[in-house]
């Protein structure tokens, strides 16, 4: 079956963008996760990093969720 | 952790834990900063542009959440490679313990090279310091050879006070070489 690309809704579009990005992010967190647990000598520093990390990402992710919901 | 996984023998006292320059983070994570403020840079560049340049017919409220989804993205994907580059530079290290050298390479995620040999195996210590800003803020390369077969010669770039590391690689090294001296006559 031939993809319309015309009418091809741009929600769907972003939907299925965020989907990906949403993997990858998964994907990006379990390998950095993963590694800083494995190899770090220091646990203070392993739980600042992995703190700091997730602080600061859920909400960009949360946030592009909401806005694919709006769209 | 690591110290688990390497093992430390009995008594084994860790002298020293290297890692690369701050100057070294602070180049590599400027990029991503740079990515970071590029849609900043970008508003501000919209509202110092003359209005002619501006098309009128575009309504920005319309488009509202397709640019909160993108810069939220760009943000995302800034942060994630500042956080890759933090994570290669913190596991990328020089461990000194009181018999061995510890060189683990963290080149990539899934590309890591860890390399251990004993101080009594050690034949040379060299470090250069090249450049103006290496110069100034004593950052530069070590390498260490070893006796023996196979991989003998291990290099690190932009390590911080070389001069300080490669004293402290040669104390240890005569120390050890000195306890195994002693302890072969004792038991002779």
């Amino acid at each position: 079956m031939d993809l319309d690309i015309q009418n091809f809704p741009l929600h769907n579009i972003i939907t299925l963008a965020f989907y990906a990005v949403a993997f990858l992010y998964v994907l990006f967190s379990a390998i950095l996760y993963y590694h800083w647990n494995e190899y770090s000598v220091e646990p203070t520093v392993t739980k600042t990093t992995l703190t700091f990390y997730f602080i600061s990402t859920i909400p960009l992710v949360v946030i592009m969720g909401i806005m694919v919901l709006i769209i | 952790m690591l110290y688990e996984k390497i093992h430390l023998e009995t008594d084994e006292k860790v002298l020293k834990v290297v890692r690369k320059h701050w100057f070294i983070i602070v180049t590599e994570l400027f990029g991503a900063f740079l990515m970071l403020i590029t849609p900043f840079l970008i508003l501000s560049l919209l509202t110092i542009m003359p209005p002619e340049f501006i098309p009128t017919h575009i309504h920005v409220e319309t488009y509202m959440p397709f640019i909160i989804f993108a810069v939220a993205f760009w943000f995302l994907m800034a942060l994630m490679t500042g956080f890759m580059i933090w994570t290669h530079y913190y596991l990328d290290l020089w461990v000194i313990t009181d018999r061995r050298i510890i060189v683990i390479d963290q080149i990539a995620f899934f590309n890591r090279k860890v390399s251990s040999f004993r101080l009594e195996r050690l034949q040379d210590i060299k470090y250069s310091i090249d450049g103006l800003i290496a110069t100034f803020l004593k950052f530069g390369t070590v390498r260490a050879q070893t006796a023996g077969m196979g991989e003998n010669s291990f290099k690190t770039t932009g390590l911080p006070d070389p001069q300080e590391l490669q004293s402290i690689i040669q104390q240890a090294t005569d120390a050890r070489l000195q306890y195994l001296k002693n302890h072969h006559n004792h038991s002779v």
